[in-house]
C-alpha cells in the first residue's frame, strides 16, 4: 500500500505537507522497524540521525543526573524525532525510545538539512512543529504553579489530543509511560500522580489498566484542568 | 563575558556571538539594520504584549529585557531573560499565530524592529539565514529542555547558584574586576528555577550570609563570579553536601588577572 496516498494524522508532519512534499520526505533514508521499548536515538550520541515515523510511538526522554527519567515530549506516525540535529548541529539532547513495535525512516540529519534547504515548506513546517513544542513547554512550565489534580487533567487533556485512540467516544492512551514519567511531564512527585489518577478514577473519569490509561470522559477531564469547553465540530 | 566577533554595536560592546546578530556577517547585519526603525524603551515598558496580532520582528541593541507570561489568575510568569542581539518576535513571524508572551524592558533598552513583510524579503535575499531563525527557535526549545532536566536533577540551591551564574555570563552589568549586577526580584528568580518563592528567599539568604550574593530590591548583586562559580559548580557535583565551607571572598579577592 502506498503509505503517501493514506491519511496521516492531521498534526503530524506527515499530515501538514502537500503530497507533493511528503512523497520527497518519505524518498529519503531507509526503512527499519524497531521492536518496543527500544533507544531509536541516543542522548550525547553524535549518531546525527532523523527518524520519520511511519507506524507506532516513541517517547522523547532524557535522564536526570541523578538518574531519574524525565519525559520531554512524545513523537508518533507522520512525526520527526531527532529532527533537532538537522536545523542546529549539536550532539542529540534526548533519548527516543520506542513506545510499541515500530516502523520509521531513518534519515541522515545531513540527507534532512539538504532536503529543508531546498524544500521552503517543508522546512517551514518542521520549525512550526518546533514551536508548538517550545510553546507547549512554556505553558506546562507556567502551570506547574496549579493544583497538581488541575496540572495532571491538563497534561492528559494534552496527550489524548495528541495520541488518544477514539474507541467509541473513549480514548486510549498509548500504555508506555510511567507514572514517573508523567509526573515529570506535569512537574509533580510520582507519589502526587499516582494519588491523582485515583482521584480521577474514583471519579469515573479515567480508567486504569496495566500499561494503559483509558480516559471516559473527555469533557470532564477538561473541566478538571480547567480548561474551556471544546467548541464541537 | 564570552568571546564577541566583528564590530561593536552602537554601545561599543561587541555582539555576544552566540546571539543572532552576533552570528551574522557584519555586512548581512548593516544590511539588516538598515531597515530597522530604532527606539528606545524605558523600564517596564513593552516591546511585544501577549495576545497581539504580531507584524514585525525585534533585535535588541542594548539593555536587557524579560519575557513573560500571564498565567491562570493573570500573575506575570517569567519565561526568560534576553539581551544584546537577540531575535525577538521569531514565534509569531514563523507561525503567524499571536504573540505567546510579552517582552518587556528591564533596564532602558534600544532595540530595531523590522517588518514581517521587510524581513520576508531579507531572508528571501539571504536563504542561508532562514536556518539561522530556526536555529533560534530549536536553541530555545533545547534551553527549555534542558531546564526541564535540571528540575530532576538539582535541589534548589543548585539550580539557583548556576542560573545565577549564566545570568552573570551572558546579561551583566559590571562593576569592579569580577563584580555582576541582575536585575531580578526574588520572585521571579523563582520562577525561572521553578522553585517556591519561599525556597529561593531561604537559599539567597544562606548565600547572602556565605558573600556569595548580596540582595536588594529587584537586583541581586554578585560581589564575584567566581566564588559563585566556584559554589555553583560544587552544589552540581553533589546534590546532598550543601558544601557549607564555601564561602565568598565578597570581592575581596584578585583571583588573579584575566
Amino acid at each position: 500500500m502506498d503509505r503517501n496516498l493514506t491519511a496521516w494524522p492531521a498534526s503530524s508532519l506527515l499530515g501538514r505537507l502537500q503530497p507533493a512534499v511528503r512523497a520527497g520526505l518519505l524518498e529519503l533514508g531507509f526503512e527499519r522497524e524497531f521492536p518496543r521499548n527500544h533507544t531509536m536515538v541516543e542522548h550525547g550520541g553524535h549518531n546525527d540521525r532523523t527518524l520519520l515515523l511511519l507506524r507506532g510511538a516513541a517517547k522523547i526522554v532524557v535522564s536526570s543526573e541523578d538518574g531519574r527519567v524525565v519525559l520531554l515530549g512524545m513523537v508518533r506516525d507522520g512525526d520527526l524525532a531527532g529532527e533537532m540535529t538537522a536545523i542546529d548541529p549539536q550532539e542529540s539532547s534526548a533519548n527516543v525510545v520506542t513506545c510499541v513495535r515500530t516502523t520509521a525512516r531513518v534519515i541522515d540529519s545531513r540527507a534532512l538539512k539538504d532536503f529543508l534547504r531546498r524544500q521552503p515548506e517543508a522546512h517551514f513546517a518542521v520549525t512550526r512543529m518546533i514551536i508548538e513544542r517550545l510553546r507547549e513547554a512554556n505553558r506546562r512550565r507556567v502551570d506547574y504553579g496549579l493544583a497538581a489534580l488541575c496540572k495532571l487533567a491538563r497534561v492528559m487533556v494534552e496527550l489524548t489530543g495528541k495520541f488518544g485512540a477514539d474507541v467509541d467516544g473513549r480514548y486510549e492512551i498509548v500504555g508506555c509511560l510511567t507514572q514517573a514519567e508523567l509526573g515529570s511531564l506535569a512537574g509533580m512527585a510520582t507519589r502526587t500522580v499516582e494519588e491523582q489518577l485515583g482521584e480521577l478514577q474514583k471519579r469515573d473519569i479515567i480508567e486504569l489498566s496495566y500499561r494503559k490509561i483509558v480516559v471516559n470522559d473527555l469533557e470532564r477531564l477538561r473541566k478538571v484542568a480547567k480548561l474551556p469547553a471544546e467548541i464541537p465540530r | 563575558m564570552r568571546g564577541a566577533r566583528g564590530d561593536p554595536g552602537e554601545d561599543g560592546v561587541a555582539w555576544p556571538q552566540e546571539s543572532f546578530l552576533g552570528r551574522l556577517r557584519s555586512s548581512e547585519r548593516e544590511e539588516l539594520l538598515a531597515l530597522a526603525g530604532h527606539a528606545t524603551y524605558e523600564p517596564q515598558s513593552h516591546l511585544i504584549l501577549e495576545g497581539d496580532e504580531g507584524g514585525f520582528v525585534t533585535f535588541v541593541y542594548s539593555g536587557q529585557v524579560k519575557v513573560v507570561v500571564q498565567a491562570d489568575g493573570g500573575d506575570e510568569h517569567l519565561l526568560g531573560i534576553r539581551a544584546k542581539g537577540s531575535l525577538l518576535g521569531e514565534l509569531s513571524y514563523t507561525d503567524g499565530n499571536r504573540r505567546s508572551a510579552s517582552v518587556v524592558a528591564v533596564t532602558q533598552v534600544r532595540a530595531a524592529s523590522v517588518s514581517w513583510e521587510k524581513f520576508d524579503g531579507y531572508l528571501r535575499s539571504h536563504p542561508q539565514l532562514a536556518m539561522e531563525v530556526a536555529r533560534v527557535i530549536a536553541t530555545r526549545l533545547r534551553a527549555s529542555d534542558e531546564s526541564h532536566r535540571e528540575i530532576r536533577s538539582h535541589a534548589v540551591p543548585a539550580r539557583v547558584a548556576k542560573l545565577l551564574f549564566s545570568l552573570t555570563d551572558d546579561f551583566d552589568e559590571r562593576f569592579a574586576q569580577w563584580g555582576a549586577v541582575i536585575h531580578l526580584s526574588q520572585a521571579e528568580l523563582a520562577q525561572l528555577v521553578h522553585a517556591a518563592e519561599v525556597t529561593v528567599n531561604r537559599v539567597l539568604g544562606e548565600f547572602r550570609r556565605r558573600q556569595i550574593v548580596r540582595t536588594t530590591y529587584r537586583k541581586i548583586v554578585i560581589p564575584c563570579v567566581i566564588c559563585l562559580d566556584r559554589l555553583a559548580t560544587a552544589l552540581s557535583a553533589d546534590p546532598k553536601d550543601d558544601r557549607k565551607d564555601i564561602v565568598g571572598c565578597g570581592g575581596t579577592q584578585p583571583h588573579g588577572s584575566a
